[in-house]
């Protein structure tokens, strides 16, 4: 008998020293041995740096160690689990077997009471909710609609969809990607609304993703997006569970990643890149109005450079004579031809931008005061570029931040540079190029399936209610078909 | 979730009627307005309705090998060998159609936009963009001429609705003997020019699911009018007299039109938007050239053929010296040298079949 | 796609063949064309804007808002490579506003100005052009006072001039000149006069307050038949001519009734014709707006009628003698020739002309201060 007990302290022993052994020598590792007044013996391990200490201490310590009654350890009735599983003041309680589960417990931030002599262990959730409060995102802002924004912690992002969606049909489902981060990735969809050959190729996209971490959701989009070598994002990143649960309702899927508030939201096309969330929370009619700003803007940004050189160094006389005098005179002294100059200027614009990025928030005054100064008055003075040259430049630098997509605004800038190159060496004819060769690209595009560039090509002509203008909500009684949703009715 | 490759009737329709207008409205109407007047317009109407005949018996044709491409039909039709070679034929036709194509434009770029670019830097830079476009498929070149059609007719139309005010009636009262058959005798390659041209959808017929015929036809009836129609608006416009000697009369137009007194000169961007039409045309062509190759050949990737006929074309397209010899041999050979390709084959095609299937019923019969 | 990238590379390091900088244009707003008396010898004038002198906000010292430089040549082919000797700018003439020609040059013939002008397309026809009868140097070499750029000076005052005359298209052209070459119908072309007997060539010009003399003056018409000037018509004549072929759908015309002038402006002139076999029938409507009333006496009814009456009289004479003045000089001024009805044999029509006018407004006063 006790060389059995030694047996089993041994084993006991043994979990719990090969746990401690795997995790080091880190400092925030507790293994506790905990006798019971009545001498019953256990260990108790978890990791200080997230789990709830105070939470351990009331609901697992401290019962087991005032555990008023206590039956003979070596009465034959007695079973240690239940015993625990009535001792331990705590909802959620699992048995883990194995070293392997134990330790991915103990990472989780559960507690593990490992009873001697088996090679089980109860593990009990103890993580810290430690976290920031929901607050108003950052990078999408709206005048009207929610102010909550999805935070680092996935089970409160689910909240806040949840929240949302009461519906039996909203479908969370958790799965765990990284072989060494073992993020937690929630693949949510409406079951009967989003088309099932969608969400099976979203999960076999996602389980197919084969790597050590995943840090943010962009590494999620990496490894799922349809194709690589393009500048547009083929999923939307948003912040706002408001947008997602919108999305969802319309048939999409959207992947939330553990540690990190952007989720990810697909499929997407082209056009949606041009619909901010809170459209929906304003009038039809000003909706309307502001998408058309933003497809406006869209075009402004990619082609008011480009068509201004080619007009200034190729093409002068689409210009009226009196305005063509007038450019003429600002540029007379400026050393550069109009390509290279709108290239120093667009790439002065870009660095100042990165640089207020990057900067810490009290040194963004200075940016802005240099890059007025550089940007304007001084440059022209200076006889470096020409005036008309620096509201070239203004304009499509501001229209490069109206699109609601980050992005997208990103991929605008980069079409942008590829057009004024093209402008720069062959004109009007070198632009026409790079505007069939993007339409190509375009409508080559396919994001999990759809068509980019629909529902303009292919045509869908009930989807242009939602594309084009914003109809007013009684319209728009189905959902979209670009979808292919289960059920299209509202 | 990758389906077969599939086109939808309005893909098919936006394609064909890109590929009608092509290098049409560029080269077409100044031949016709000097040999036809102002009747021109009435001659293109006949050559709509020509075209029309002819891809109906392609049509025909083609129901008659269903789910197969030119170059399978010939094969199954006239034998591995035989087959193989009027298989090469139609790939050097389109070849050589594409190389005319691009030549066209890009005389049309040097002439009147860029005199001082070699034509060889629009013929690659081009071919080159078309072959991006060929890579990607023949479903991608029609997606975008379904949305190129509708935004182009405006930008096409624009300016014909602001010259109306130059419009006179007294330009269609120009004093001409007008003889009914010698004129379709001397027009006769607006037959073959753009509408024999069609027979290369013969190689997407089979990727067409729904609605062929009416999108096939559609669209050749919709751009063949509207190319009627803005050769009447150019002679109501610029005159016969003036018409007949210009190289470009529709540039023309475009040219002479006012917006308004601010925005004068629009004609850079007007014409060079156009074009896009003919990037279409070109992509089609392209595609056709490469896509028969590929499935003579039975090669998998596009690329590999793609990029290196890009240099073929180029360099075959610089074989005219200029636009005087180009359009000296439309006129003179061009409808004879197309008969083969538009009627000849296609017939052969046709009779095989006929023959196939009274084989197949003596077969039958003896069975 | 690594092949795209080497080509784009290409690109950057050959291309720009075209490029031309605005800073490197020479942009010309006026060009004339003259001949040298008793020779084949041509001269061309330009008229380069000067953008530091022109531009609305002026950047260096240069008052002239315009450079008139001449080259002189056989062929006009070969103009643009003289004007590489004397100019620093590349020539760049897609701005043209106004071509002027002499009326020497004019009646020698400009056929083959015309097709040079269609087979480069860096010209265009749908260019204003005038012909003048005053010394060329007269009107190239001076500035003009309210729009310095005597080009844009001359296209303003005919645009403005169509405006009033109630055309939908421009006034003349070079491209209705072109159009007119198969046509029977000459084409009228303005003429521009020059008051002065020296052009006012200092840019101190527009620092005086005098702005009709020295200065110019567009009236009258150059009668031009297959492209070559062949005489003048004045500027009632001229009026008619536009009246009478559809083109102009305003006037001014003064009446005397009563004994009496009146002056009235002319509304929404529509001219019907019906033809017969030989013989044509000008129907003029009108519309009449009262400018000014020498009669002093109420505006009735039937003084109205009276006016329209007289209105319809005096305008059928003139007409009538516009034929006849047609007839004379041997000038299809109608157009006859060039329908089916009438082509070849115009000069055996018989042109009657009438004229309904209507009187619809009268102006401020019914009745004038005596």
């Amino acid at each position: 008998m006790p060389q059995q007990q030694q047996q089993g302290q041994d084993q006991d022993q043994n979990l719990a020293d090969r746990i401690m052994e795997r995790l080091g020598v880190s400092p925030d590792v507790v293994h506790r041995h905990l006798r019971s007044e009545a001498g019953f013996e256990v260990s108790c391990l978890f990791l200080t740096s997230i789990a709830d200490q105070k939470l351990v201490d009331e609901t697992i310590i401290r019962p087991i160690l005032h555990a008023a009654r206590m039956p003979a350890a070596d009465s034959a009735s007695f079973e240690p689990f239940s015993w625990l599983t009535a001792t331990i003041f705590h909802g959620q309680m699992k048995e883990k077997d194995g070293l392997e589960a134990c330790i991915g417990a103990i990472l989780d931030g559960h507690c593990l009471i490992i009873l001697p002599g088996k090679q089980q262990a109860l593990a009990m959730d103890v993580c810290k909710r430690e976290q920031r409060s929901v607050e108003e995102p950052a990078t999408e802002s709206t005048i009207r609609g929610p102010r909550e924004g999805f935070v680092e912690d996935l089970i409160r992002n689910l909240s806040l969809v949840r929240k949302r969606v009461k519906s039996d049909k909203l479908v969370f489902e958790s799965m765990v990607i990284g072989s060494e981060t073992k993020t937690m990735v929630c693949l949510a969809y409406m079951r009967g609304i989003a088309a099932t050959e969608l969400v099976d190729e979203f999960r076999r996209r996602l389980q197919a993703i084969d790597t050590d971490s995943i840090l943010e959701s962009a590494y999620i989009e990496e490894w799922i997006q349809d194709k690589t070598l393009t500048p547009f994002p083929q999923l939307i990143a948003t912040e706002r569970p408001d947008a997602i649960a919108a999305k969802l309702l319309e048939g999409q899927v959207a992947v939330i990643t553990d540690g990190t508030p952007i989720a990810l939201a697909g499929p997407t096309t082209f056009f949606q890149s041009f619909a901010a969330p809170e459209d929906y929370y304003q009038r039809a009619d000003v909706a309307t109005l502001l998408r058309w700003l933003r497809m406006a803007a869209f075009l402004l940004a990619i082609f008011v450079p480009a068509l201004y050189i080619s007009i200034v160094s190729f093409h002068p006389e689409l210009l009226p004579p009196l305005l063509l005098a007038n450019l003429a005179a600002q540029r007379e002294g400026v050393p550069f031809p109009a390509f290279i100059e709108a290239t120093l200027m667009m790439v002065t614009f870009e660095v100042l931008r990165e640089a207020g990025l990057r900067m810490p928030r009290i040194a963004g005054q200075t940016i802005s005061i240099v890059g007025a100064l550089v940007l304007g008055q001084a440059a022209v003075e200076a006889g470096i570029v020409s005036a008309a040259m620096v509201i070239v430049v203004s304009i499509t630098a501001i229209s490069n931040f109206v699109s609601p997509t980050y992005s997208f605004g990103i991929a605008q800038r980069i079409v942008q540079f590829f057009f004024m190159t093209l402008a720069g060496v062959l004109g009007l004819f070198g632009l026409m190029c790079g505007v069939f060769f993007l339409m190509i690209h375009l409508a080559s595009l396919r994001s999990f399936g759809v068509r980019y560039f629909a529902p303009f090509a292919p045509v869908i002509l009930s989807d242009w209610k939602d594309t084009f203008v914003r109809a007013p909500r009684k319209m728009l009684k189905r959902r979209p078909k670009l979808f292919q949703p289960e059920k299209s009715g509202r | 979730m990758e389906k077969a490759l599939q086109l939808s009737g309005w893909q098919l329709f936006g394609m064909t009627s890109a590929f009608v207008a092509g290098t049409t409205f560029i080269l077409l109407p100044v031949g016709l307005i000097s040999s036809a007047s102002q009747l021109a317009w009435l001659v293109q109407l006949w050559s709509v309705l020509f075209g029309l005949a002819v891809g109906g018996f392609w049509l025909y044709v083609a129901s008659r090998y269903p789910g197969l491409s030119l170059v399978e039909i010939s094969r199954r039709a006239l034998g591995k060998h035989v087959g193989g070679f009027v298989s090469l034929c139609y790939i050097v036709f389109f070849i050589q159609i594409s190389a005319w194509v691009t030549r066209n434009m890009s005389d049309f770029m040097q002439i009147n936009l860029m005199p001082k670019t070699p034509l060889s830097v629009f013929n690659i830079l081009a071919l080159l963009v078309c072959a991006y476009a060929v890579i990607k498929g023949i479903d991608t070149i029609s997606l975008v001429s379904v949305v190129l059609i509708p935004l182009l007719t405006i930008a096409y139309w624009t300016p014909f609705t602001v010259m109306l005010r130059e419009w006179n009636w007294n330009h269609f009262d120009y004093p001409v003997n007008f003889d009914f058959w010698p004129t379709l005798a001397e027009t006769k390659y607006a037959l073959g020019f753009p509408f024999m041209e069609t027979v290369a959808f013969m190689m997407a017929f089979p990727l067409v699911r729904t609605r062929l015929k009416t999108a096939f036809l559609g669209g050749i009836l919709f751009m063949g009018f509207q190319i009627s129609l803005s050769i009447f608006f150019t002679v109501g416009i610029l005159g016969v007299y003036r018409s007949s000697h210009l190289t470009y009369p529709i540039y023309n137009i475009f040219r002479e039109m006012q917006f308004s007194t601010f925005l004068e000169h629009l004609e850079a961007i007007v014409s060079v938007t156009a074009l896009m039409l003919v990037f279409v045309k070109l992509s089609v062509l392209f595609y056709c050239a490469v896509s028969s190759i590929c499935q003579l050949f039975a090669i998998e990737n596009r690329a590999i053929v793609a990029y290196p006929l890009v240099w073929v074309i180029s360099a075959y397209a610089l074989l005219f010296a200029n636009i005087v010899d180009n359009e000296e041999w439309v006129q003179h050979y061009l409808f004879i040298y197309y008969v083969p390709f538009g009627i000849g084959f296609p017939l052969l095609f046709l009779i095989a079949s006929w023959f196939r299937r009274r084989s197949d019923s003596t077969k039958e019969a003896t069975a | 796609m690594k092949g795209l990238l080497v080509f784009c590379l290409l690109l950057l390091c050959t291309g720009c063949w075209d490029m031309k900088d605005i800073n490197e244009l020479a942009m010309v707003d006026m060009a004339s064309v003259d001949i040298v008396p008793g020779t084949n010898r041509l001269v061309a004038y330009y008229q380069v804007i000067n953008p530091t002198g022109s531009a609305s906000r002026q950047t260096g010292p240069a008052k002239a808002s315009v450079y008139t430089y001449y080259v002189s040549e056989e062929s006009p082919g070969r103009f643009n490579e003289e004007t590489r000797k004397i100019m620093s700018r590349m020539l760049f003439t897609q701005h043209i506003q106004c071509y002027v020609f002499t009326e020497r040059f004019a009646r020698t013939g400009m056929v083959d100005l015309f097709n040079y002008l269609e087979l480069n397309p860096d010209r265009r026809t749908n260019v204003y052009v005038v012909v003048t009868d005053a010394p060329i140097r007269n009107i190239m070499e001076s500035f003009t006072p309210l729009d310095r750029v005597p080009g844009r000076n001359l296209r303003m005052l005919m645009d403005l001039q169509a405006k009033s005359a109630g055309f939908t298209r421009k006034l003349t052209q070079v491209k209705d000149i072109v159009a007119g070459i198969p046509l029977s119908r000459p084409t009228v072309i303005p003429m521009l006069h020059y008051h002065g007997k020296r052009p006012a060539s200092l840019s101190d010009r527009v620092e005086y307050i005098q702005a009709s003399d020295p200065g110019f003056e567009i009236s009258d018409g150059a009668v031009f038949v297959h492209a070559k000037m062949v005489g003048k018509i004045d500027q009632s004549m001229k009026k008619l001519y536009f009246v009478l072929n559809g083109d102009a759908r305003k006037g001014v015309e003064s009446i005397v009734v009563n004994g009496s002038i009146v002056d009235l402006e002319l509304r929404d002139i529509k001219v019907k014709r019906k033809w017969g076999p030989s013989r044509l029938r000008i129907t003029v409507h009108v519309k009449l707006r009262g400018l000014f009333n020498e009669q002093k006496k109420h505006l009735s009814g039937r003084n109205l009628n009276e006016i329209e009456r007289s209105f319809n009289e005096a305008y059928k004479k003139k007409a009538e003698e516009f034929i006849r003045f047609g007839r004379e000089k041997d000038w299809d001024l109608l157009g006859i020739g060039d329908v089916k009805q009438g082509r070849g044999r115009w000069r055996d029509f018989d042109v009657s002309i009438e004229v309904k006018s209507m009187a619809v407004l009268i102006g401020n006063t019914r009745t004038p201060y005596q």
